[in-house]
């Protein structure tokens, strides 16, 4: 039997819509082995019995919840795909200018400002079996988890950081370059992306789950960047972090 | 053996040489100039192949050391093992090995440096003997000349080779460029070599004077490497397994990223993980191998979550043992050859050097 | 004595796996079940009791899983799988007539040699019944070359009982003593409850001619060891398995590695004497 697979849009920056179009083909290849049900809003396709469920995009209204809800419900099986999905990604960001704002002007320095948080990514509304990450995620990472849905195993997603993939790639380390870089710390997938065009990793794919961020706080403040640079900068895509309990 | 004298003019012609018969890998530039004055160099195919001589002129000869040192052309980051057809139904279906098609063209690999020949006759000892792996193998077996380079001081700050002594190796290599002046002196060190030699008519052979200047500079490499021993590499496996509970490994390790980069980067790290790839259709597939780090936390986690390392100290523990004692059990001699790419890679200077040495202090005596 | 590193004449590995089918199968609790397997060339896997084999799903992975039968009782192997991953969760949708792939037998066994003549305590925790069984239904098939045979298996609950038609002939066999208890009983439960240590003090055997073999998970070994020492057990006569991530089981991907021994060549079935020159061992 076929597994019925549906895809859903949140708020999010058509990133990660623009990699599942690119692979459109390759999922209409995949046709004899899935059945897509449901496909992106704009599509006449708006079947409900679906198994897999991939979500692009976080939680930024009321409905959304109520949505997000309702596919949890139906689907066995839900994959969050992209940073915004995954943790709110750039959206996140909506929550610390609103907030501090609120913080400052009502609050003081006693502000408790969690339950006002209003950017959601997938997995603090619903359960979530499989992430996709990246900003956008890649193509690659994104056929892998299809296709390991198909065969029945757990997608091989990295655990380690970025460094690992840059080393593999050759890359000289920009550090050495006099630069800076959240490699260290972030995790891998994305075959060092940034790093091998020669930019430092702005953390897209999140924190890697045994990262040492006290310790590269220490060595990114010998380059010159302020701790409080350090979170700033791990804000453009992890904001969720400093909110997660 | 023959001797000879490469003069800078003649370097082009020796590699174009070298070109008709293989395909040619050589250094070349990976960087602009750092902020510390030094350059990024890497190893790279020059040539497509044996008969052609494009792209020969990248080759940098004299250079401070390469990123990664050639393992990658015999042991790839990432590589397919078999091949496979699944059944209808995604069962066994048929598989196929592929260590059998690996057929890589005649290879000359120009600008080792003795570490990188030091390294490349452990991965022989470890993929090589006893029980083979047969995808190193057809690699390693194929048509293959390798010429080294002498290096002269130290590379680098952190390269510790003249305290593990693989400044300079006598044997693993076919043809040794030691610079002399205007060029390099060029001795033979197996057949392949001296044919070469032989047949590279129009290099002068090393006359008198040169042979002499030549013995002057082994002499110096030797007083040059003399002064900077930090330890003594035949302690290490001994000063390691006294040190086994020290605080070391926790200092040391507090401050490691976990980030891996140190085995990635090393010559003699052989780790490597295995999983399968599928088409898109789940018809067929691959399974491939990929470099691990046992500085990674997964490195021993088994299903369930128990991880045998899970604390940073064990796992940097597990490392440097590895390389100066727990294969040194097995194979007799140390693991490690001193070039000092983990700890240059390292942000958070954690050095094997530092590690020995601070173990030379507490336990040496 | 000292752990003996393993060297072998010059030889070619292999990740190659062959076909073989399985020939039944059957569920033994909520997540294990057990497979009669065959290697499709028809020839005997020929193991040794506690050696491992590389079970292969192509697309899926590759697991080390103990063979839980003896090499007496072919033809044909058995395994016995807990449902924990990828590759046993894949092998848990496979039934009867499947065909999957097989590399091995791998690593040491048992040392059946060295255990010929001596009185048996083998104690299993767990899935560690299923390396064990191996040993077990061996020993039982050559009963007259041991002598007095105790087995103590210690699980979780009675609904995580494996292997129920062995327990049963085990328990009502007079060649061996068996020995049952259970973590946590339900009401009704008349057996014994606690961790298998509980046990021990039925265990009537002259510690001086004693071995004893142990299996089980991480947490068991320190405790059940520290209790045959006391008992009078001596260090170099207790044998335990070890557990570690596999990948290759060629002594060459590094992940098996404890200290300097690499648990698929040298283990996983070792001399508990020897592990003082493995730290990391337990
Ligand atoms: C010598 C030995 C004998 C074993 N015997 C049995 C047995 O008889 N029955 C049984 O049910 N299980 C046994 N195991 C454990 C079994 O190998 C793991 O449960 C299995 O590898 C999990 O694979 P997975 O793909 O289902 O899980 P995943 O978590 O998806 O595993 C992914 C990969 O991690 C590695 N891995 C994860 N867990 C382990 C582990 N515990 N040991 C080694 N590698 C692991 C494997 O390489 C696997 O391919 C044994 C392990 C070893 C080392
Ligand atoms: S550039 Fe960044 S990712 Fe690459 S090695 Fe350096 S720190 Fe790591
Ligand atoms: S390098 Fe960093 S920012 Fe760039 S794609 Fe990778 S994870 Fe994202
Ligand atoms: S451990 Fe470090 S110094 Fe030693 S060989 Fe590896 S990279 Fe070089
Ligand atoms: S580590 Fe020593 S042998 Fe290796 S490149 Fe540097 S100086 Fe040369
Ligand atoms: S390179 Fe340094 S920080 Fe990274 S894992 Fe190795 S020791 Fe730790
Ligand atoms: S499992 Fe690969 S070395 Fe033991």
């Amino acid at each position: 039997m076929k597994p019925k697979v549906a895809f859903f849009s949140f708020t999010s920056c058509e990133g990660c819509q623009l990699t599942v179009l690119e692979c459109e083909d390759i999922l209409l290849d995949m046709l004899g082995q899935i059945e897509i049900v449901r496909f992106r809003e704009a599509s006449s396709l708006k079947r409900d019995d679906y198994e897999i469920a991939f979500i692009e995009g976080s939680a930024s209204r009321p409905d959304d919840v109520t949505r997000m809800r309702k596919i949890r419900e139906r689907a066995n099986l839900v994959v969050a795909i992209g940073a915004c999905a995954v943790s709110g990604g750039v959206n996140f960001m909506k929550n610390f200018h609103y907030l501090q704002r609120t913080r400052e002007h009502v609050y003081g320095a006693q502000a408790d400002w969690f339950p006002t948080t209003q950017v959601q990514p997938v997995e603090a509304v619903i359960k979530v079996d499989h992430s996709v990450y990246g900003c956008p995620m890649t193509k690659d990472e994104f056929l892998e988890t299809v296709k390991s849905l198909l065969v029945g195993r757990t997608p091989r997603i990295p655990q380690y950081p970025v460094c690992v993939e840059c080393k593999m790639a050759e890359n000289v380390c920009l550090f050495h370059r006099g630069q800076t870089c959240l490699g260290p710390v972030i995790r891998a997938g994305c075959q060092a992306f940034c790093p091998g065009l020669g930019a430092g990793c702005d953390g897209c794919r999140g924190l890697a789950p045994d990262h040492n961020l006290a310790s590269l706080t220490n060595v990114l403040g010998e380059y010159g960047m302020k701790p409080e640079e350090v979170r700033r900068k791990l804000r453009l895509f992890n904001g969720y972090i400093e909110v997660q309990p | 053996m023959t001797n000879k004298f490469l003069a800078n003019q003649e370097i082009p012609s020796f590699l174009s040489a070298l070109a008709q018969e293989y395909q040619v890998i050589a250094p070349v530039r990976r960087s602009e100039v750092l902020p510390d004055g030094s350059s990024r160099y890497s190893f790279q195919p020059l040539n497509a192949g044996p008969g052609d001589a494009t792209g020969l002129s990248a080759a940098v000869l004299d250079y401070p050391i390469a990123l990664n040192d050639p393992k990658k052309f015999f042991f790839p980051a990432r590589e397919e093992l078999l091949r496979f057809q699944r059944d209808g139904s995604g069962q066994f279906g048929s598989a196929r090995d592929l260590s059998e098609t690996i057929a890589p063209p005649p290879r000359a690999l120009v600008g080792l440096h003795p570490c990188d020949v030091a390294a490349l006759e452990q991965l022989d000892l470890y993929f090589g003997s006893d029980r083979i792996d047969p995808y190193y193998q057809a690699r390693r077996s194929g048509r293959l000349l390798l010429v080294a380079v002498s290096c002269l001081s130290p590379c680098s700050e952190e390269c510790f080779c003249a305290s593990m002594k693989t400044y300079r190796v006598d044997s693993g290599y076919d043809l040794l460029l030691t610079r002399l002046g205007e060029g390099f002196a060029a001795t033979a060190a197996s057949e392949l070599g001296d044919q070469w030699l032989q047949r590279l008519t129009s290099l002068a052979p090393l006359d008198a004077d040169r042979e002499e200047l030549l013995t002057e500079v082994f002499s110096e490499i030797e007083e040059t490497f003399a002064a900077g021993v930090a330890f003594d590499a035949a302690a290490v496996p001994r000063n390691l397994a006294k040190g086994y509970r020290d605080p070391v490994w926790r200092e040391e390790a507090e401050r490691c990223l976990s980030c891996g980069s140190c085995n990635l980067v090393c010559p003699t790290c052989y780790c490597f993980d295995v999983f399968d790839e599928v088409d898109i259709a789940a018809t067929e597939g691959a399974r491939l191998r990929t470099w691990d780090g046992c500085m990674l936390k997964s490195f021993a986690e088994i299903a369930g979550g128990e991880n045998f390392r899970a604390a940073r100290e064990a796992r940097l523990r597990h490392r440097i043992n590895r390389k100066g004692s727990y294969l040194h059990q097995r194979y007799g001699r140390l693991f490690c050859v001193g070039c000092g790419r983990c700890a240059s890679a390292c942000l958070v200077d954690i050095s094997p050097a530092t590690i020995f040495r601070t173990l030379e202090e507490r336990y040496g005596h | 004595m000292g752990i003996k590193l393993r060297h072998f004449e010059p030889s070619k590995v292999s990740y190659l796996s062959l076909p073989a089918r399985i020939e039944s199968v059957q569920k033994l609790t909520r997540a294990e079940t057990l497979y009669r397997i065959q290697l499709c060339d028809g020839r005997p896997l020929g193991h040794q009791p506690g050696q491992f084999v590389q079970v292969s799903l192509f697309g899926v992975g590759e697991a080390p899983i103990s063979i839980t039968s003896s090499p007496t009782q072919t033809p044909g192997f058995e395994l016995c799988v807990r449902r924990v991953g990828s590759v046993t969760g894949a092998l848990a949708r496979l039934s009867e007539g499947a065909t999957l792939g097989i590399r091995g037998p791998f690593g040491s066994g048992f040392p059946v040699q060295q255990l010929t003549g001596r009185n048996l305590v083998l104690v299993a925790g767990g899935l560690g019944l299923a390396p064990l069984r191996s040993l077990i239904n061996y020993v039982l098939d050559k009963r007259p070359d041991f002598g007095e045979v105790h087995v103590v298996y210690g699980t979780r609950s009675p609904d995580d009982i494996l292997f129920q038609r062995d327990i049963i002939s085990w328990s009502t066999s007079d060649i061996v003593r068996f020995h049952l208890t259970v973590d946590i009983a339900p009401v009704g439960w008349r057996g014994n409850v606690g961790v298998v240590t509980t046990l021990f003090p039925r265990l009537t055997v002259d510690p001086d001619n004693t071995s004893a073999v142990i299996v089980g998970p991480p947490v068991m070994y320190k405790f059940v060891v520290r209790e045959l020492l006391e008992m009078g057990v001596s260090a170099d006569q207790m044998f335990l398995s070890l557990e570690r991530r596999m990948k290759c089981g060629l002594g060459k991907c590094g992940h098996c590695q404890i200290n300097q021994v690499y648990v698929c060549q040298e283990g996983p079935c070792f001399c508990y004497a020897d592990l003082a020159d493995l730290p990391e061992a337990i």
